[in-house]
């Protein structure tokens, strides 16, 4: 195995920064809502649904990338916006895509299919409206 | 054989452990006197709970629910209402359990409720020890950490192995679903069939590994369960798209598809060929052809005494849900159809699959089940696996479904929805008219 452990080790490492990270946020109540993809206009929703539905979120810390240089948000009645560099952004989900499966308060918002499934194709097919996977599939609203 | 095994998980195990020395505690702490007993939670967790809750003579009043396709609607016995409806007033116990206890527990506390007081978590103490405040445990931590190792070098022994060659985890020891996926999987690799599909399939169970050999599937590794839907699985949240290992069924490695699901008209077909394999064309399913034994199945109809063309087999069991049709009401039917002149047999696919009473008991092995249908000629049965499998067999099929259940409702497992299968007659039982339907599908036997 340690021929070829070298690339897990660095996903784990990066991962433990991931957890760091988030222990440092003291964050102890409401929802952490990562949105990792460089995609203003998901952000732009995902903020909407949040600031609309806080009810069921808490006070919820969003990360987003500090890429996003058109994306201009400020900290909103029970939002708190971080802005994250990539290298530590691709920490905390590293982090974040093992943790969801116990603390279903902590949400990933992407349409990447490592980390969501084929989520686009439901919508592009029409089957589905682009805000249902928002909403439903990515942020798990319920009722 | 029904197509789907049972599984405990040892979450389940450690759940159910958990939930119930809570109940005993709460029940010595006479906490539910006097009180009406709600619950909120998983839907499939509501049984187990219930008989929890009454093996300690505890009764429960009704469900709760935020999905407003399962409000109105009987579980275990017990009617569904919205979580919204729950009136905040001290005649009330609740008790939350299962994934969404922390938004529920939110919810409760806007419309104030209290915790401890008015609404107790169940099993809460495995949430608090693995984590608090979005942070898993050292120790947890360090499982998680080492499930992911252990996968990963799994998962190179395979590549040592195998090359290059990408890889399917069908972690999930479901018949119906490999059939799903088999019958799709070969466009993306721009094929005709499996067997020209270059590709392994890793699988969890015999029962599954058997049912791909006889689909064609040219490699095939199985390993145990526990190894596949946790070590594999955590490697594969971690290692993404550095791994040449995608996940066969739609669940495992995120929840947004299953999320979805009661928002839409999504079918368990989208789920596979569009979720999970990213077709998105006209594709119409490959159907494999199942092995033709008939010397065999001519020998097992005649040590069964059952009659070639008019013969029912009842399909009576599933393993991912307790069917709500009883023993009593399958049997008369079996007696209802004898007197009509047909032989009439069970499917058991295990020595937990009694035959039911006045019927014969088949053990139709993987390899016959359509052959086998087609020389009876008649199939009824609750969803399972198996439908899957039989779907394109020429025997007349009377399928049924659970109203709103969650693992078998006819939204989303229908084949008329689907467009998959042929000569299928769909029932939706609502768990209050089951006579009706099962006289329903008698009629049609009477008219010939």
């Amino acid at each position: 195995m340690s021929n070829t452990s070298g690339e897990l080790e660095k996903e784990i490492e990066k991962a433990e920064r991931g957890r760091k990270y988030i222990t440092d946020l003291k964050h102890n109540q409401g929802a952490i809502v990562l949105c990792p993809d460089n995609d203003v206009s998901l952000i732009e929703s995902v903020v909407s649904v949040l600031y609309k539905m806080k009810m069921q979120f808490g006070n919820v810390i969003l990360i987003v990338p500090d890429g996003c240089a058109s994306l201009n948000l400020k900290d909103m009645d029970q939002i708190r916006i971080i802005k994250l560099p990539d290298e530590l952004m691709q920490a905390v989900l590293n982090y974040a895509l093992l943790a969801r499966h116990l603390d279903r308060s902590i949400k990933i918002v992407s349409m990447n299919e490592r980390i969501n499934g084929i989520l686009n194709i439901l919508y592009e097919s029409e089957l589905v409206t682009e805000d249902t996977v928002i909403q439903r599939g990515l942020l798990e609203l319920v009722g | 054989m029904n197509g789907k095994d049972t599984i405990w998980s040892k979450e389940d195990i450690v759940f159910i452990e958990e939930a119930q020395k809570d109940i005993i505690k709460l029940k010595k702490e006479r906490v539910f006197d006097g009180k009406s007993i709600v619950l909120i939670g998983s839907w499939i967790k509501h049984e187990q709970v219930k008989d929890m809750l009454e093996v300690n003579g505890l009764n429960v009043s009704f469900i709760a629910d935020n999905n407003p396709q399962k409000q109105g609607i009987m579980k275990a016995g017990v009617i569904t209402r919205s979580v919204e409806s729950i009136e905040n007033n001290d005649s009330l116990r609740i008790l939350v359990y299962g994934y969404h206890s922390g938004e529920i527990c939110t919810q409760l506390q806007k419309n104030g409720f209290k915790r401890e007081q008015d609404y107790f978590i169940l099993a809460s103490s495995l949430q608090q020890e693995k984590i608090a405040g979005h942070v898993l445990n050292d120790r947890t931590w360090k499982e998680y950490k080492e499930c992911a190792e252990r996968g990963y070098y799994s998962y190179c022994k395979m590549r040592e192995i195998y090359g290059d060659i990408s890889m399917w985890l069908m972690h999930q020891p479901s018949l119906g679903d490999l059939y799903m996926f088999s019958i799709f999987l070969p466009y993306v690799y721009g094929k005709n069939n499996i067997s020209e599909c270059d590709c392994l399939l890793i699988v969890s169970r015999n029962s599954t590994k058997k049912l791909a050999e006889i689909i064609g599937y040219k490699n095939i590794e199985l390993i145990p369960l526990e190894e596949a839907s946790k070590d594999w699985l955590f490697m594969m949240r971690l290692m993404g798209d550095k791994v040449n290992v995608r996940n066969a069924v739609f669940h495992g490695l995120s929840n947004s598809f299953l999320s979805i699901v009661p928002y839409s008209s999504l079918t368990f077909r989208d789920g596979i060929e569009k979720f999970v394999l990213g077709l998105n064309g006209n594709t119409k399913p490959l159907y494999p052809i199942f092995p033709s034994r008939e010397k065999h199945i001519k020998k097992q109809f005649k040590e069964l005494n059952l009659i070639e063309d008019r013969t029912v087999v009842i399909s009576p069991y599933a393993g991912h849900f307790v069917p709500a049709i009883t023993d009593e009401q399958w049997k008369m039917m079996a007696i209802r159809l004898k007197q009509m002149g047909y032989s009439v047999c069970t499917n058991c696919g295990s020595p937990d699959e009694k035959p039911i009473e006045g019927t014969v008991s088949a053990y139709i092995d993987l390899r016959d089940c359509i052959a086998f249908m087609e020389r009876a000629g008649y199939f009824i049965g609750v969803r399972s696996g198996l439908c899957d499998l039989i779907c394109m067999s020429e025997c007349k099929k009377h399928i049924i479904y659970e109203k709103n259940a969650t693992n078998n409702s006819i939204a989303f497992f229908g084949f008329q929805n689907m467009r998959i299968g042929k000569n299928i007659v769909e029932y939706e039982n609502d768990r209050i008219n089951t006579n009706l339907i099962m006289n329903e599908i008698l009629e049609t036997f009477s008219r010939g």
